[in-house]
C-alpha cells in the first residue's frame, strides 16, 4: 500500500488538456510550463462528445484537465467498461466556465479533486494541482485501504470456521483460540485471513488422509 | 438589438432627461472567437457600457475584458443562472422567474410525468435538471432525457421515444433550428396518428418567444406553453405604446419578443441611472442603477443590488396560430432574481427515483 506523501513540485508532469479551443483557457499551458509540466492540448468541439484519453496514462506523472462546458462522458466506467474502477486514470482538474450544479456533478463524476475557474488566472494553477493531485493521491490510498477492507470481511468465514476447528481440537475457548490463530498468523507472517485458510486447508488434508487409511483399515479387515 | 435601438432612440428624443446616447453596434454573427475582439474593439474606443450577448459562452467570453478595463455588460437575455460578474447588469429573466412558475403550471393542469428533449449544450442540461427536480420535489418523475446535437433538425427518434414514453407533456430545451424542427415534426407526426398534439401531448418551453413561433410557421405555431417575463399581446397603454413603437420602427421584423423587451429595459435603465447621477462613469452607473424603478412594457422592473439581476413579473402564456401568445397565468407582482436558485432548491440533491437514461442521439 502506497503512502501518502505530499507532491509540492509538478516538474516533469505531463497536462493533458481536454477543453474547447478559447480564450478563457489560454493562460494554462503558459503557466504550467512556468510550473515544470509539459502540456499536449485535446482540443474538441463543442457539439461532438468528447473523447477522454485513458490509454498510455500514467497516474503518476500524468494530470488531466476537463472542461466542465464540453459533452462529457457519464464517468470513467462508461469509458473504460463496467468492473473497472470508477477512479480516473491521473488527476483531474476540472474547468469550471459555467457554474451550474450540472455542470460540476458531471466533473465530480469524473473523478476531479480541484476545479479551476475559467477565465483560467495564472495565480490558481498551482493551487489546483497541488490540491488535484494530492486529493488524488490520498483517494487512491483510500480506495485501495477499502478494498484490502472489503476482501477481509468477505473471508470473516474462515476466520469463524478456524476459531471454531481449534476450539474443538484443542478444547479452548474462543478468546484463546483466536489469540492462537494471530500469533501464528504473525509468525508464519501471514495475514489471519490467510493463515486460518492454511489451517483449514491442511485439517481437510489430514482428515482426507485419516479416511482414506480407515477405509484401506476396513477393506484390509 | 431593435429593442437597445429603440430605447436610444426615444431617450434622445425625450426632453425631461439630458442623456443623449449614441448606439455603437458591432455583430459578432454568433462566432465565438469574435465576441472578445468586439468587445476589446469598443473598450479601445472608451465605450464602457456594452448592450449584448445571447448565448452564455458569448457572455463568458465578453466578461474577462468587461472587469479588467472597468467596463458594464448589460445583458438582455433569460439564462440558466449561476454567476453574478459585478461587471454586468442582468436584465432577462433568471432561472426562478421561468422555471418555478412552469413547473408549477405544468405540475397542476398537464400531470406528473414529463419527456425531456434538449439540445445538447448547458441551456438544455440546466433547464432538464431543474425541471427534473422540481418534479422530484412535487412527486412526479421524468420518462425520459434526449439530447440533439445544437443545430440538429432530425427528430424521428426523439418523437418516436416520446410516442413510447407516453408521457402527460413534453418538455422542450432545445434551441435555435433543432427546436423549430421539433414543434414541426411533432405535430405532422401527431396528425399522421389522428392525435391532437395540444391536447394530448402539450409542448412547454421556457422562454418560446414571438418571432420563433413565426419560424415555426402557420401550422404547428399554435398550443404551445411558454414561461416568459413578457408576451406582446401583455395588456395595459405602457406595452401597446412599446409595441406600436416598435412594429413602427422596425416594419420589416423581427416580431417584438422577451430579448427585444429585455434589451429596451437595460438601455432604458442605463439611461436612467445617468440621468440620476450625472455621469456615464460606470461606478456611479452601478450605484444608481439598483435605485431605479423602471416603468417597463411588463411591469415595473427593478436592479436586485445583491445581485444585478432584474426583479421581473413572471408569466405563463399558450401560443396562438396568430404568432402571439394568451398569457394564462400572471405572477401578482414581479419577483426577487435568484440567480443561484438559494431559495427555491433543496439543499440536497433530490434522490433519483430511477436509473436515468441519458441518450445523445
Amino acid at each position: 500500500m502506497k503512502t501518502h506523501r505530499l507532491v509540492q513540485n509538478f516538474s516533469g508532469y505531463r497536462a493533458l488538456i481536454c477543453a474547447l479551443p478559447e480564450r478563457s483557457t489560454e493562460a494554462l499551458a503558459p503557466t504550467l510550463k512556468k510550473l515544470g509540466l509539459q502540456s499536449e492540448l485535446i482540443g474538441h468541439s463543442p457539439a461532438a462528445p468528447v473523447v477522454l484519453p485513458f490509454e498510455n496514462i500514467n497516474a503518476d506523472r500524468d494530470i488531466l484537465f476537463i472542461d466542465g462546458d464540453m459533452t462529457l462522458p457519464m464517468d470513467w466506467r462508461c469509458l473504460r467498461g463496467a468492473g473497472r474502477s470508477a477512479l480516473p486514470p491521473a488527476p483531474v482538474v476540472g474547468l469550471v466556465g459555467i457554474e451550474a450544479p450540472s455542470r460540476l456533478k458531471a466533473l465530480l463524476l469524473l473523478g476531479a479533486t480541484a476545479f479551476l475557474a475559467k477565465p483560467v488566472y495564472g495565480g490558481a494553477v498551482y493551487s489546483a494541482l497541488f490540491l488535484g493531485v494530492n486529493e488524488y493521491n490520498r483517494k487512491e490510498i483510500l480506495v485501495d485501504a477499502v478494498d484490502v477492507l472489503y476482501e477481509k470481511r468477505r473471508r470473516r468465514a474462515v476466520v469463524i470456521k478456524a476459531v471454531v476447528s481449534l476450539m474443538n481440537i484443542r478444547n479452548i475457548d474462543e478468546d484463546v483460540a483466536y489469540d492462537l490463530l494471530r500469533k501464528e498468523s504473525m509468525r508464519a507472517r501471514l495475514s489471519i485471513e490467510d493463515y486460518c485458510e492454511y489451517m483449514l486447508g491442511l485439517r481437510q488434508e489430514q482428515d482426507k488422509n485419516e479416511n482414506a487409511h480407515g477405509e484401506r483399515q476396513a477393506l484390509k479387515g | 438589438m431593435n429593442g437597445a435601438n429603440l430605447a436610444c432612440e426615444q431617450i434622445n428624443h425625450r426632453d425631461d432627461i439630458a442623456v443623449h446616447l449614441e448606439p455603437h453596434a458591432i455583430n459578432p454573427e454568433g462566432n465565438l472567437a469574435a465576441y472578445a475582439s468586439a468587445v476589446q474593439t469598443m473598450l479601445d474606443q472608451g465605450i464602457k457600457h456594452i448592450v449584448g450577448c445571447y448565448t452564455s459562452s458569448s457572455r463568458k467570453e465578453v466578461i474577462p475584458l468587461i472587469e479588467k478595463w472597468d467596463g458594464l455588460l448589460w445583458y438582455p437575455t433569460h439564462y440558466e443562472g449561476f454567476e453574478s460578474s459585478t461587471g454586468v447588469i442582468y436584465t432577462g429573466a433568471s432561472p426562478n422567474h421561468h422555471m418555478s412558475p412552469l413547473i408549477d403550471y405544468l405540475f397542476t393542469n398537464f400531470g406528473r410525468r414529463a419527456f425531456c428533449v434538449g439540445s445538447n449544450y448547458i441551456w438544455g442540461w440546466e433547464s432538464n435538471r431543474v425541471l427534473r427536480e422540481g418534479l422530484q420535489k412535487r412527486g412526479g418523475a421524468i420518462l425520459a432525457e434526449r439530447y440533439v446535437p445544437v443545430g440538429d433538425t432530425d427528430m424521428d427518434n426523439v418523437i418516436d421515444a416520446i410516442f413510447r414514453a407516453e408521457p402527460d407533456f413534453v418538455f422542450n430545451a432545445l434551441i435555435g433550428e433543432s427546436s423549430y424542427a421539433f414543434f414541426k415534426k411533432f405535430r405532422l407526426a401527431c396528425a399522421e396518428r389522428g392525435i391532437n398534439q395540444v391536447a394530448r401531448f402539450p409542448v412547454a418551453s421556457c422562454n418560446l418567444s414571438e418571432p420563433e413561433l413565426v419560424e415555426i410557421g402557420p401550422d404547428a405555431a399554435d398550443g404551445h406553453i411558454s414561461s416568459s417575463v413578457y408576451f406582446s399581446s401583455l395588456p395595459g397603454k405602457r406595452n401597446k405604446q412599446f409595441v406600436a413603437a416598435y412594429n413602427d420602427a422596425f416594419p420589416d421584423g423581427p416580431v417584438v419578443s422577451a430579448e427585444a423587451e429585455a434589451a429596451y429595459i437595460a438601455v432604458s435603465l442605463l439611461a436612467n441611472a445617468i440621468a440620476a447621477v450625472g455621469s456615464a462613469e460606470v461606478n456611479s452607473v452601478k450605484r444608481s442603477v439598483v435605485l431605479q424603478s423602471f416603468d417597463a412594457p411588463q411591469g415595473p422592473v427593478m436592479i436586485d443590488p445583491e445581485t444585478l439581476h432584474a426583479y421581473l413579473t413572471p408569466r405563463i402564456g399558450r401560443s396562438r396560430s396568430d404568432y402571439m401568445f394568451e398569457v394564462l397565468v400572471e405572477a401578482r407582482k414581479s419577483v426577487r432574481p435568484d440567480p443561484y436558485m438559494v431559495h427555491s432548491s433543496a439543499a440536497l440533491e433530490p434522490l433519483q427515483r430511477q436509473p436515468l437514461v441519458r441518450i445523445v442521439s
